[in-house]
């Protein structure tokens, strides 16, 4: 690293580190559909864990870009790597709700291919009890010994009003501890989820003829609508529309790759760019939630999913206050455009700073 | 809620212990004969069993805790009252003042869902009166509820007695359905299931649905796809079942203190229904599940594949049974073990224009995953019933 990018460095992390001074930790709770080694997914939960604002309660963990028993022992051994294996792992849900795997084959075969399955996926396919590749070792350390949804359920009636729920998965966990528990959503501070998609600029063929289609709300729909209709204080919203306008490049990977940070260290040895669509998704609803002025445009919505079993099954459905209907639809705070540097900046900036220590 | 309040077991060292049963239950539930799942059940019908009473009383779920906590075959773990019939706020009190007008406040009662798991909750206050005991009035609980939730305890209780715990459900499987996708192994370990709920003969709510299975479709398909070998106890046997002023009688004669609560919960109920107008007594559907778990032999059971209509747009929560061997497809009955039997393909509805396979088929192969209730002995039923109930064992 040149000197004048070092100070530069320097002067980032003492900004961080002033701003959150004086304060109270930040209490967060991640949930994610946590793949490895690397991805949005494991990425995410690093700016997250490298950020001196932020007490993580804990890591919930749901079926989604993969299986949970693979995203439980990826997300262990990114703990170990980073030695923060403090943080607890807690396994949720394998299964969504209601959305099984042959029906959505059947889907497919009557409406159209979906372009990612997650843990579906045929070329990634092994069976749910199995871990897949696990290039970066396989952990020694243990998963926690409680299931998710009543982890979170806990955490909330032992914080009250105090813990953010960060959601970069299908919404399985949340919905499940509403079910046992409706106060839930109340008892959190905020939702922050990536995830939705309204009517996204781009040429990606993921999205040119599905443009309401996102994968986290569709892999599990009836739990996307039962979490949008709880009580949340506040619930914000990081859609498909901004993360294509963010991507993970070579020149990214680079600088990371040149920090010495476990963190960095381990993103430069497992980050994969396949093909021009590499979004940075659930790193952008991390870093908005940190650095707030990264976010120049947001609009209110509000929000459900289509629950219809028919070709619309799992799309975003979206309201603006003068046409939604007249039932209970909580507002979203929903992101519509970035400052892309101050963002790049930041996510840099975050994964080659060195690990804060446990609190 | 902490897990030093766990079961003696852990969800790791059950894992570990039992890897290779679970691995090969998992992977095989589906494909394995069905059929020898029930026999070994039968064959090892050795009580008393444990059970679980998921319910949501209700005037007959009331009738069918007291027969419950009166036959020395069950251990009852707890019970777990959900939204159905009437709100948890009602449910849950109704399922208190039960075990205490049994004696057996020992067993603990856990607070469950409030609302179905995706839908808003419809409640039967029509048929079960605004306190959901037909109007029958017993004064406030004193016992209080576990302090775990429901699908908690169930998870904990299952885990505590792998392979040893029969779910009876008689109300909507909400809790059921959050237990089992809250904790993935858990199907695995649960011994049976027996519910009251469903039809394959027209349905109560709606032409098409069964009340249990209305008020949570979405929850009753996680159950019926979850591998526990289910029993099915729906209206097709326990409309059957009418309680009569003879029954209520020989409560009325009997002291002590379950046959007069009984009685009084049955006296309401008759002169409800009678009121509505309907000629014939009041059903008791939960108490005929819980009886036809006691005594196998009060019913006759057949196999099916039930998959439940979570979409329609009238027919929600219809549950519909598959097989081979039943209706029109019945067989001679030297053909009905035929491999050519279980090569029925199990189909959805025809495509729509937009399709581009002529034939949706759910399911390529005939296995079934329910046992379901297709006749009931209605007189000895109401003699295990009453006789239970008024303290002659």
């Amino acid at each position: 690293m040149k000197p004048g990018r070092l100070s530069l460095f320097i002067a980032a992390l003492l900004l961080i580190s002033f701003t959150s001074w004086g304060q109270e930790k930040r209490k967060i709770i991640i949930d994610q559909d946590a793949a490895g080694p690397a991805g949005t997914d494991q990425q995410s939960m690093l700016l997250l864990i490298q950020s001196p604002q932020t007490d993580i309660l804990g890591i919930t963990v749901v079926t989604g870009d993969q299986w949970l028993h693979a995203e439980v022992a990826h997300t262990l051994r990114m703990l170990e790597l980073i030695g923060r294996t403090d943080i607890p792992v807690v396994p949720g849900a394998e299964y969504p709700l209601v959305r099984r795997q042959q029906e959505t084959e059947q889907w497919e075969q009557r409406y159209g291919s979906v372009a990612w399955l997650g843990a579906w996926t045929p070329r990634l396919y092994h069976p749910p009890d199995q871990l897949g590749e696990m290039p970066e070792g396989k952990p020694t350390t243990k998963a926690a010994d409680e299931d998710a949804a009543h982890f979170l359920l806990r955490m909330v009636h032992k914080f009250p009003n105090q813990i953010t729920i960060y959601a970069g998965g299908p919404m399985t966990n949340l919905a499940l501890a509403i079910s046992i528990d409706p106060e839930f959503a109340r008892l959190a501070k905020e939702l922050v989820f990536m995830g939705a998609s309204f009517n996204p600029r781009t040429d990606d063929p993921e999205f040119v003829n599905a443009p309401t289609h996102e994968f986290n709300i569709w892999f599990d729909p009836e739990a996307a609508h039962v979490v949008f209709q709880a009580p949340w204080k506040k619930i914000v919203c990081t859609p498909v529309d901004i993360s294509v306008k963010t991507r993970l490049t070579a020149n990214l990977v680079n600088q990371i790759k040149a920090g010495s940070s476990s963190a960095a260290q381990y993103i430069g040895k497992y980050a994969r760019l396949r093909g021009n669509y590499n979004y940075l998704w659930d790193e952008l609803a991390a870093a908005a939630w940190l650095d707030p002025g990264i976010i120049t445009k947001k609009e209110t919505l509000f929000m459900d999913v289509d629950l219809d079993r028919g070709a619309g099954y799992g799309n975003t459905l979206s309201w603006a206050e003068h046409d939604k209907p007249r039932i209970d639809l909580q507002p979203v705070e929903v992101q519509d455009d970035l400052d892309l540097d101050r963002f790049y900046k930041l996510f840099v900036d975050l994964l080659t700073a060195p690990t804060p220590k446990k609190n | 809620m902490n897990s030093e309040h766990r079961g003696s077991i852990t969800r790791r060292q059950f894992v570990t212990s039992s890897a290779t049963v679970l691995a090969a239950s998992s992977l095989a539930r589906n494909a394995q004969a069905t059929t020898n799942f029930f026999a070994q059940h039968e064959a090892a019908r050795r009580g008393p069993f444990r059970v679980i009473i998921d319910t949501d009383p209700g005037v007959d779920d009331a009738l069918a805790l007291l027969l419950a906590m009166r036959s020395p075959e069950l251990k009852i773990e707890a019970i777990t009252p959900v939204a159905g019939n009437v709100p948890l706020e009602l449910t849950l009190p109704n399922a208190l003042r039960m075990v205490e007008i049994a004696g057996r406040t020992d067993i603990p009662v856990a607070a469950g869902a409030r609302a179905p798991l995706v839908r808003r909750l419809v409640t039967a206050a029509y048929a079960h009166g605004e306190n959901g005991l037909g109007g029958a009035v017993f004064p406030e609980p004193k016992t209080k509820p576990a302090k775990e939730p429901a699908a908690e305890l169930i998870r904990q209780i299952v885990r505590k007695f792998p392979g040893e715990v029969t779910l009876l459900t008689i109300g909507p499987l909400t809790n059921i359905a959050t237990a089992l996708s809250t904790d993935p192994e858990l199907a695995g370990m649960v011994r049976a299931l027996v519910m009251m709920g469903g039809s394959l003969s027209g349905g109560n709510i709606t032409p098409a649905a069964e009340f249990n299975i209305y008020v949570d479709p979405e929850a009753a398909r996680v159950v019926f796809q979850s591998g526990i070998p289910i029993t099915m106890v729906g209206l097709d046997v326990t409309r059957k079942t009418s309680l009569t002023e003879e029954h209520l009688r020989q409560l009325q004669g009997a002291q002590n203190p379950v046959s007069q609560a009984a009685a009084t919960i049955a006296r309401n109920a008759i002169e409800h229904n009678r009121e509505r107008g309907f000629i014939v007594g009041p059903n008791m559907h939960d108490s005929l599940a819980v009886a036809g778990f006691i005594d196998p032999s009060l019913l006759k059971l057949k196999e099916y594949y039930v998959d439940v209509e979570t979409t329609g747009e009238l027919t929600a929560g219809e549950t519909l049974g598959y097989s081979p061997n039943a209706g029109d497809l019945r067989r001679r009955p030297e053909m009905a073990k035929d491999p050519a039997a279980t090569n029925m393909s199990i189909r959805g509805s025809a495509p729509t224009l937009a399709s581009t396979r002529t034939s949706p088929v759910v399911r390529d192969r005939f296995v079934p995953n329910a046992n379901v209730a297709v006749d009931v002995d209605s007189i000895r039923f109401f003699d295990l019933l009453i006789s239970r109930l008024s303290g002659k064992l």
